[in-house]
């Protein structure tokens, strides 16, 4: 069980997500940003939700002085990328064989020659790269709730440690991927379209703050992360952490086995909360910087001082994160 | 906190068997490892060389992996690393230690099966979806691979090892496994872990990622050079050459291996990572993000340029990149750059894409210990304008005190380490 107690100033929070319940948890969705036709060719779907989100969060921060000072750490869930569409139009009617198939496909002009880079985990990092033509340290974190703690993880402490002064957080994912849905549950539906959200969170360093005269709007600790939890660590962990004054968001992937425990005694915390798994459209990016942004959130509309969040993986990765809002 | 970090274990499987030993035995001997290959049942295949693991999975797992208790289906890759962490963990003689041990690795494209994507390519094209989603357990094997699971190495090494410590798992294309190592001597440097095993596994040598990198014009095709494809920085190279394999590193703290009395092999002194914000698919023309990489590792490990002896490059053979990195290392070390060797053992041992770092990592790593810097094989006559010093076909003995380790990836992705000989 890792314990951190580092505290990083959060300038900046955005979302973006398509309508659904989830969305709602948020202060507000903005309009997605116009992007170059060129970038567009090189982006997985998700990745102008993504764009969005960071556009929002970076509304009212210059970004023009150093872009070496700026690190990003990014992280995605799903693959929304490569469809069988994007296959399809250069696949011959029949085939004799599968080397005809194949022969087909590798002389196509008509299948993007994008196509792996766009299936790539770090294909939110390049293209958020570009767009803001960002030079600094950067790195792209795999993938769902383990990605999102690894980017916000590396972002604490490179702030930290004086490898970035600013640095952006993104996360982007998406759910109905027919494919995804039906291996999870072959008696599914199939969705019609697949939807896609994201996340971005800005933190800052202390000499960034008092250089441009920038006002935290929030302050992030990590208080613990790590695989196997028992339940008195979990117990522990939920005593020490979750206090009746907080305002706590939770997202437990799996209702089995040490995950139900868990959140069975998060649900059964006298505190006030969102149960995030139970909201439709939260499993676009789970995690915890969406979780985060979704407390934050609620801090604002009512007025709490102190947020906590719990996320927990199907794998058991599990994560505690304290926010204090520095806006009342 | 600021700790300094060393090199404790070390463990490869590669194209030229398990270890350690056979790995750097070649590597010094300036050996080949890439060979013909021809995916079975792909006939035409444009890809037709690369740099293969010899030796059948399954019996990989029955002589290598016996102790553990593996999952049904797990990825080649997957295995690939678990045996190199055993081989680290025992060079490193950790015992209760393990268990604290933080993880650090990278993932690239998951692996899908050839023979299940062929099954797949013979269907009518009507057919192709519908087969593929009313044949439920096959598509699960099938699909499982290019949906799922891409942490696999993280959470492998994780629930096998019995770790519990700082983990993460990268996605930095071909820059991976040498951003997880930098992260890795992050977290111990800055106290967030004492032990760290990092490094990376890959296999890329399958229909689906080649034929991608095909479409991409990335994947040297050309017949005339045979095995002696992967010509780094030569006038002839052609694009990369494939390979596969994996190679893991035990980093600690200096004050956590003198206490339990460790070998150390080296010190990880530096790091540093960019991003070029050029092209996802090509570098800055000028190196600008290599440059900005290599300055950040030279500047974290608090060195000049004039202090370092060689360079791991990354060398891939790609017309683009061996240009590029040839401009960015003369704009890093300036009059120096030409004292410098500079080699890329990918001519020997392929490209490892994502896990390409963390070979080259070891291979830096035990040029310090044995003062001696690998070729780079099959380089004849070097492009017009890289002119270098390549140690061109053959190793040689040199004074090695500080060396950097190079990789760059597709996202425009850079990372550079700095390793240098240990001294008290």
């Amino acid at each position: 069980m890792n314990s951190h107690l580092s505290s990083v100033a959060l300038v900046g929070v955005a979302s973006s997500f398509a309508d659904s319940e989830f969305s709602l948890l948020f202060d507000n969705q903005p309009e997605h940003i116009a992007v170059p036709r060129k970038l567009k060719r090189y982006m997985a779907p998700a990745a102008i939700n993504s764009l969005t989100a960071t556009s929002e969060a970076l509304a009212h921060i210059s970004l023009a002085e150093r872009a070496t000072e700026v690190g990003i750490y990014t992280s995605q869930t799903g693959y929304g990328s490569p469809f069988y569409s994007e296959f399809s139009a250069a696949l011959p009617e029949s085939a004799d064989s599968a080397a005809q198939t194949f022969k087909a496909l590798w002389s196509s002009e008509r299948v993007n020659p994008f196509l792996i880079t766009n299936a790539l985990n770090n294909n939110l990092l390049g293209i958020s790269g570009l767009n803001w033509q960002l030079n600094g340290d950067a790195c792209a974190f795999i993938r769902d709730q383990l990605g999102a703690f690894g980017a916000l993880q590396e972002a604490i402490v490179a702030i930290d440690a004086g490898e970035c002064q600013l640095a952006i957080v993104a996360i982007a994912g998406n759910s109905n991927d027919p494919l995804a849905r039906w291996l999870q549950d072959s008696e599914s539906e199939m969705a019609e379209e697949v939807t896609n959200g994201a996340t971005t969170l800005i933190l800052a360093s202390e000499e960034w703050l008092s250089k441009t005269g920038h006002k935290a709007v929030a302050r992030l600790s990590i208080l613990a992360s790590g695989y196997h939890l028992n339940t008195e660590q979990l117990n522990t962990l939920i005593a020490e952490y979750v206090k009746p004054s907080h305002f706590l968001s939770y997202y437990i992937e799996s209702a089995k086995g040490k995950n139900r425990i868990l959140a069975d005694a998060l649900a059964s915390c006298n505190v006030a909360n969102h149960h995030l798994n139970s909201y439709s459209g939260s499993d676009i990016c789970p995690g915890v910087v969406t979780s985060v942004a979704c407390n934050l959130s609620t801090l604002r509309k009512q007025n709490h001082s102190t947020g906590v969040c719990v996320n927990c993986d199907q794998a058991g990765f599990y994560s505690f994160v304290r926010i204090e809002n520095e806006s009342l | 906190m600021t700790n300094r970090v060393v090199v404790t274990g070390l463990g490869v499987l590669s194209p030229f068997g398990v270890g350690v030993d056979s790995f750097w035995s070649a590597v010094k001997a300036g050996e080949n490892a890439v060979d013909a290959w021809h995916p079975p049942g792909a006939e035409g295949f444009p890809v037709q060389h690369g740099a293969t693991i010899k030796q059948d999975t399954q019996a990989l797992v029955a002589e290598e992996l016996v102790d553990f208790k593996l999952p049904k289906h797990i990825e080649r890759r997957a295995i690939y690393a678990l045996i190199a962490a055993k081989e680290a963990i025992n060079d490193a003689r950790l015992e209760t230690e393990l268990g604290q041990a933080g993880i650090a690795v990278c993932s690239g494209v998951p692996e899908l099966d050839d023979a299940s994507l062929l099954a797949l390519a013979e269907q009518p094209k009507a057919n192709i979806m519908n087969y593929a989603l009313t044949e439920r357990e096959q598509a699960i094997k099938r699909f499982s691979g290019i949906r799922c699971s891409n942490d696999v190495l993280a959470t492998t090494l994780a629930e096998q090892l019995n770790t519990s410590g700082f983990i993460c798992n990268v996605s930095g294309a071909c820059a991976g496994a040498t951003q997880a190592i930098g992260l890795a001597y992050r977290a111990i440097k800055r106290g967030e872990a004492s032990v760290m095993l990092c490094g990376g596994a890959d296999s890329v040598l399958s229909i689906r990622t080649l034929s991608a990198l095909h479409l991409l014009g990335a994947t040297a095709e050309t017949q005339r050079f045979a095995n002696q494809l992967c010509r780094p920085f030569d006038q002839d190279r052609a694009g990369l050459v494939a390979g596969e394999g994996g190679a893991m590193l035990v980093l600690e703290s200096e004050q956590h291996a003198k206490a339990r009395g460790a070998h150390i092999y080296a010190e990880i002194t530096g790091y540093g990572s960019s991003l070029d914000a050029y092209k996802v698919t090509a570098p800055h023309p000028e190196g600008l993000g290599a440059i900005s990489a290599m300055e950040g590792a030279l500047q974290s490990a608090g060195i000049g340029a004039q202090n370092v002896q060689y360079i791991n490059a990354h060398g891939t053979s790609t017309p683009l990149n061996d240009v590029i990195e040839t401009k960015a290392i003369k704009s890093v070390f300036g009059k120096h750059a030409t004292s410098l060797g500079v080699s890329s053992t990918k001519s020997m041992i392929g490209h490892w894409i994502a896990a390409a770092g963390a070979p080259e990592a070891i291979a830096t790593v035990l040029a310090i210990r044995d003062q001696f810097m690998p070729a780079t094989i099959n380089l004849t006559q070097p492009d017009e304008g890289l002119d270098l010093d390549y140690v061109m076909g053959k190793g040689r003995e040199a004074s090695i005190n500080h060396a950097l380790s190079n990789s760059f990836g597709f996202g425009g992705i850079n990372a550079s380490l700095a390793i240098a000989r240990y001294y008290e």
